[in-house]
């Protein structure tokens, strides 16, 4: 069995003890010493480098296992309908129901393809 | 009126966009093409067109018809996100268009619902100006403005065009309350030296011959 980082659960662990200590992603950043952009990389299912891997285990105090494991099978989600995913939009403030209608639709497709890990 | 932001928030925003400047390896003088600060943060972008063969009702009617009300969204599934846009636009508006979407999660704002249940879109007002002010700092970094508006003799095309973005936003740029902001501008190399590259503006002209065209134009 492969051996890897386990992205989503050290990502979960990050986000648990930043958001209790009332840090933003930067602050943990800054408080690390690492750039903020580490954190939105993980965010999208990369793995850390492993220098970063031991600032991050460090942080959490746990020791370097871990977050390492075998794949697991991916967990079950319950896809969302459009009314629930969640999104930043950019367009006019009046938008036409046509026209939002057809960005759900856009959203909707997008939110399939996405692949969870 | 600009920036309608605190100062303090909106040297946030200036202190940020400089460090996102320095992971890829730019300087606050240099042309930022959001396309590379998006894969550096593995975002994903998918020019709307992607989608044709599945919507083709709905691709045509957003890059035709209704083309200039729609310009991208950030879809979230769990922590993930990636951006599809409009490819229907111009190159400066695309430039604008993604450096806003990046300043959302640079900026850490939490995405909300599509529509509301009258399908009108939702819109926090607060959120949606902090990232305009962001995409600003992105691509024209206050720090940069008045050394690159020197160079280019006070010609805003000419340096709308070093940074490629629309005059429009050069414009808003310059006219930045400099007063406000520019006063903790020079705490910067303090704030985000700590062992990193420092962006700096005095590079500008040295730099001049490595500035890459714009990708876009």
């Amino acid at each position: 069995m492969r051996r890897e980082i386990d992205v989503s659960a050290l990502y979960g662990a990050l986000d648990s003890k930043r958001s209790a200590r009332d840090l933003s992603w930067r602050g943990l950043a800054k408080e690390i010493g690492l750039s903020s952009s580490v954190f939105t990389r993980l965010a999208q299912g990369r793995r850390p480098d492993f220098e970063s891997y031991i600032q991050m285990t460090e942080w959490l105090g746990v020791d370097l296992e871990r977050f390492i494991g075998g794949q697991r099978p991916t967990e079950t989600e319950t896809e969302e309908t459009v009314a629930a995913i969640s999104a930043h939009l950019r367009a006019d403030e009046s938008l036409k129901p046509e026209s939002a209608r057809a960005i759900e639709k856009i959203v909707q497709a997008a939110y399939e393809e996405m692949a969870e890990d | 009126m600009v920036p309608m932001l605190s100062p303090k928030r909106a040297f946030e925003c200036e202190e940020i966009a400089l460090e996102a400047r320095a992971d890829i390896g730019i300087r606050a003088g240099d042309l930022l093409n959001p396309e590379i600060l998006a894969d550096h943060l593995a975002i994903e972008l998918r020019p709307l067109v992607l989608y044709s063969s599945d919507l083709p009702d709905e691709v045509r009617h957003l890059t035709e018809e209704a083309r200039s009300a729609f310009s991208a969204v950030m879809v979230y599934r769990k922590r993930k996100r990636m951006i599809v846009y409009n490819p229907a636009h111009s190159p400066r508006r695309h430039v604008n268009t993604i450096a806003h979407e990046l300043a959302h999660v640079l900026l850490e704002h939490r995405p909300t619902k599509l529509l509301d249940s009258t399908g009108s879109r939702i819109w926090i007002a607060a959120d949606e100006e902090e990232a305009d002010y962001m995409a600003g700092a992105l691509l024209v970094p206050l720090s940069a403005v008045e050394a690159v508006m020197d160079r280019m003799e006070g010609n805003l095309v000419d340096a709308a065009e070093h940074f490629g973005v629309s005059e429009n936003l050069m414009g808003h740029r310059v006219e930045v309350d400099r007063d406000s902001v520019q006063v903790e501008i020079s705490e910067l190399d303090r704030l985000v030296g700590g062992g990193r590259p420092v962006p700096q503006i005095r590079s500008i002209e040295t730099e001049a011959a490595s500035i890459a065209p714009p990708l876009l134009a």
